[in-house]
């Protein structure tokens, strides 16, 4: 059952979230990364469009979100910090609720930057960690192989002693070979990061998001991935009153399921989830020039499935029940609105 | 004020400056039964209290909302 904020904030055409990727560019290298580096930096183009397209939906908006994605959205900061400028701009102008955030891998997250970007609403951030050090360095690596732990650590560990109102949550990927590991991280972490209510832990599995298959054999099923999280953390249920994991979402709706959510690419494509990069299916148009968008609408609503009958594992990942084609879509042959009159 | 709530997607649009629409009339309704539950889609559904407000065209704004499946309606 979905809560009525949950259903609100998913439906509300008031509220508009931004998923930018100024660079699909990347530092890092991880070994079962999905994302094929592609395509570059976001032209100055695509970077006034969007600026415009901002100024044009504020003034009916009561909030709006920006969340960077890429690659690595911090190879392209000037972009990022352009356009939170100008969006806090014209939303401190309207009265509107303005707030972003990064997923990021926080090695190019330097201090001076991330009290920048606080300053500019963009206070969350989400940052990976694969395991203690001699495990996450095995994965999470630049391009030359070389390590990543320790200047990820010490930005985090920096933090701590700002005054900022910032919210970290790191994101601790589990598979079959690195439990261990992260049982040692989150206790470091635990010791060293939790004492301080900005930051959060949340585990998420490795899965094979990439046809390549290239992850198969570290992937843990859905039974023994809970009880390796009951043993990394010493809990079954919630860490400091927070769901710990994708497994344990409640009310969660996707914001790939969310009308007003779109992701904008760095060439200007628009798709709605950050997963599905190469799928004709999630590339549903794109922003003009003067800010303006060209939608697919038959495209957009093949990921708004989930509303027709309150499919829980639709609405968290319409990606897994998205039709293979719009001539095999539910909407094809569908004639009942599902509309409450009162 | 016809008051709906609409969350079929073939009723959800969106227009060249982003913006989302729901197109309340070109859909078929489904009144609400006693106790506030309505079957749609083979399935029974309860819902607490919606509240929503047209605004004079087809898009309406919807601020309150609970609904949840109950389960298959029976021979459906």
């Amino acid at each position: 059952m979905y809560s009525e904020q949950a259903l609100v904030n998913a439906l509300s055409p008031k509220l508009m979230e931004l998923i930018l990727l100024p660079t699909e560019k990347c530092n890092f290298r991880c070994t079962y990364c999905y994302e094929d580096f592609a395509i570059g930096r976001m032209p100055r183009r695509v970077i006034d469009a969007v600026k415009r397209l901002i100024a044009n939906r504020v003034p009916e908006l009561q909030g709006l979100t920006l969340s960077w994605f890429g690659g690595e959205p911090l190879l392209a900061k000037d972009i990022c910090v352009e356009i939170s400028e100008f969006a806090k701009g014209i939303c401190d102008r309207y009265g509107v609720d303005f707030e972003g955030g990064f997923t990021t891998n926080g090695y190019l997250l330097e201090t001076e930057l991330f009290q920048k970007l606080v300053a500019l609403n963009q206070r969350n951030y989400q940052i990976t960690l694969d395991g203690d050090e001699e495990w996450h360095n095995k994965t999470r690596v630049q391009p030359n192989r070389k390590p990543t732990f320790e200047r990820i650590w010490s930005n985090l560990t920096r933090f701590k002693e700002l005054p900022d109102n910032f919210r970290i949550s790191l994101r601790l990927h589990v598979h079959g070979d690195n439990i261990e590991s992260v049982r040692r991280l989150y206790a470091r972490i635990q010791s060293e990061l939790l004492t301080d209510s900005r930051y959060s832990v949340y585990f998420h599995k490795i899965s094979n998001l990439d046809p390549r298959d290239q992850v198969k054999e570290m992937v843990l099923n859905d039974h023994d991935y809970a009880n390796a999280l009951s043993y990394i953390s010493g809990t079954s249920s919630e860490i400091n009153g927070r769901q710990k994991s994708e497994i344990h979402l409640k009310d969660y709706i996707c914001y790939a399921a969310k009308p007003n959510s779109l992701m904008i690419r760095a060439n200007g494509t628009i798709g709605k989830c950050t997963v599905a990069l190469n799928d004709e299916r999630n590339s549903i148009g794109r922003i003009l020039d003067d800010g303006s968008l060209d939608i697919s609408n038959p495209k957009l609503r093949q990921w708004l499935l989930g509303y027709m009958d309150m499919s829980n594992s639709t609405l968290s990942c319409p990606l897994s029940t998205l039709p293979k084609s719009i001539a095999e879509s539910p909407l094809a042959h569908s004639e009942l609105a599902l509309t409450l009159v009162d | 004020m016809a008051a709906a709530m609409i969350v079929h997607p073939a009723d959800i649009s969106m227009g060249s400056d982003g913006s989302v629409s729901y197109q309340g009339e070109t859909s078929k309704s489904v009144p609400l039964m006693a106790d506030r539950q309505f079957t749609a889609q083979g399935k029974n559904y309860n819902c607490g209290n919606i509240q929503c407000t047209g605004d004079g065209s087809n898009n309406v704004v919807c601020t309150n909302i609970d609904c949840h499946t109950t389960g298959p309606t029976p021979g459906g």
